[in-house]
């Protein structure tokens, strides 16, 4: 008479389970395949000086400016940023102003570029952020 | 061989029912967004209150919503269904693994060896105390080995080892686990300002932390609540902690064998050594060389400090819901006033130790 043998079943302990659960989400999200994280570029000029910066070309940006301190809107500040376009931002009468993309220039790919002229009488700043693609909290629910 | 496992305090018959842990990983979810929500809404309320620092920080919250949802989900009586889901120790260390990313390992080895240096004179002392100890008040030896593991190492998993080690009662390990949270939220709350108080560095603070609270969860949230390099050091100086659990686990396994059971023809193997090494340490270790090699963005470590917040909020929420109170009611006193007395001795000597090795002698790095 042949005896039932009981089927084998693969069971992983809670520290090997752990560790491939961490390992896969360090690697999704160390192999950017959920964004490349939260950027932050920021231009900080003083009276009568032009800088620039390279950031990634992404969407989904979010603009911010000071002047003088102040918290400034910036008029037709673009969102997307596409790859290997420059994008030029003035400070004119205490304003700032995102002007037209020049399209003429021939630049590297692999970025985008930004540049700030400051024409006004205080020390401005531009800042470009995207999100984080994992949320603290992830709706944002009660807040909003 | 004495080296038969207890499982997790989960009743087995929970621990597979899939139904209840698809809903209760869904509920946990919603938990933890209350949580996030929460701690966004009150850092902005102490923001208005001029305070910059939010001095009331997720791990907290975690904890008293896992708490609340714990008493509710007993009163309904959807506990017991949603129990598969409640995975304190997984979620945290699923947490561990990813925070390698944001500790190098040149800072990993400097504090993991002052940590280690730490580990040894706490487990020593402190397991020995406890036993000594227990033994005054005539507890049984089973309870004695569980409970001077999950004060002297870390918790509910040196609890859970050392009850494999010496066949312990599962009830033993059920009571020893509510004893180890009604301890661990107090010093995880308390601590952090007491660290303040009487003006400790992070490093210093961290490493008293990790030497002290048991459950790894609490350590890793009094270290969020102070500052993030106490939060660095207490993790590390906690898993050097940790990799001794095999050790305690083979050591127990050879005296109950020998001495209590008198059994000259069982011999526990050392290969116990290994079963009970906590692996996730490995995978800790792994991400903390990948992320010193340059293989992440500082932006991605970012995104994955996200991450492992997730996990840790998942473990602190779960470390509320794992609390069960009627566990303490069954075995008296005289246990709890051990647990008690070996606390205050851990948390005095673990400050000691912490202030001389990484304080005076900076041997972690600080």
């Amino acid at each position: 008479m042949t005896q039932s043998v009981p089927a084998r079943r693969f069971s992983l302990s809670e520290d090997w389970l752990a560790t491939l659960i961490g390992l896969l989400i360090v690697a999704i999200i160390g192999l950017g395949l959920i964004g490349p994280g939260p950027q932050s570029v920021t231009l900080k000029a003083k009276p009568g000086e032009s800088v620039d910066k390279t950031a990634r070309s992404l969407d989904g940006w979010k603009v911010s400016a000071t002047v003088g301190g102040e918290k400034a809107a910036v008029e037709g500040a673009p969102t997307q940023l596409l790859d290997a376009q420059v994008y030029p931002f003035v400070c004119e009468g205490g304003q700032m102003i995102a002007e037209a993309v020049d399209s003429s220039l021939s630049l590297p790919p692999g970025g985008t570029y930004l540049t700030l002229t400051n024409n006004c009488d205080a020390e401005v700043s531009l800042t470009y952020t995207t999100d984080y693609a994992i949320r603290w909290p992830l709706f944002g629910i009660f807040k909003r | 061989m004495t080296t038969a496992t207890v499982s997790t305090p989960a009743p087995v018959s929970a621990r597979h029912s899939w139904p209840g842990l698809v809903f209760g990983l869904i509920l946990l979810a919603v938990f933890t967004i209350l949580v996030a929500e929460l701690d966004l809404a009150i850092a902005d309320f102490f923001k208005a209150q001029g305070v910059t620092r939010n001095p009331f920080e997720f791990p907290l919250t975690a904890v008293i919503i896992g708490l609340a949802a714990n008493g509710l989900l007993r009163l309904i009586g959807l506990y017991t269904f949603i129990r598969p889901a409640v995975r304190t120790e997984l979620y945290l260390k699923i947490g561990l693994v990813v925070l390698g990313a944001r500790i190098s390992l040149g800072d990993l080895l400097a504090t993991g060896a002052g940590g280690l240096i730490q580990a040894f004179i706490m487990v020593a002392s402190v397991f020995f105390f406890t036993w000594w100890l227990a033994g005054r008040f005539n507890l049984a030896p089973t309870l004695k080995a569980v409970m001077a593991s999950a004060v002297s190492i870390c918790g509910v998993s040196a609890a859970i080892a050392a009850a494999g080690s010496v066949m312990a009662k599962k009830e033993e390990v059920t009571y020893i686990t509510a004893l180890v949270i009604l301890t661990a939220l107090p010093l995880m709350v308390l601590m952090p300002p007491l660290a303040d108080a009487m003006g400790l560095s992070p490093v210093v603070a961290g490493a008293w932390f990790g030497g002290n609270i048991d459950t790894t969860a609490a350590v890793v949230g009094a270290g969020t609540l102070h500052s993030p390099e106490a939060q660095q050091v207490a993790a590390v100086v906690k898993l050097s902690q940790n990799v001794l659990i095999g050790f305690v686990a083979f050591a127990l396994a050879l005296y109950f064998t020998l001495r209590v059971e008198r059994d000259p023809n069982q011999r526990p193997s050392p290969a116990i050594i290994w079963q009970r090494f906590p692996k996730f340490v490995i995978g800790f270790v792994l991400v903390s060389a990948l992320a010193s090699a340059g293989a992440f963005t500082p932006e991605l470590v970012k995104e994955m400090n996200r991450a492992y917040e997730w996990a840790f909020a998942l473990a602190f929420i779960c470390i509320g819901l794992d609390f069960a109170p009627g566990a303490l009611r069954e075995m008296g006193w005289r246990p709890i006033l051990v647990y008690l007395g070996a606390t205050v001795f851990n948390t005095v000597l673990a400050l000691l130790v912490a202030s001389v090795i990484f304080g005076t002698l900076r041997l972690g790095g600080a």
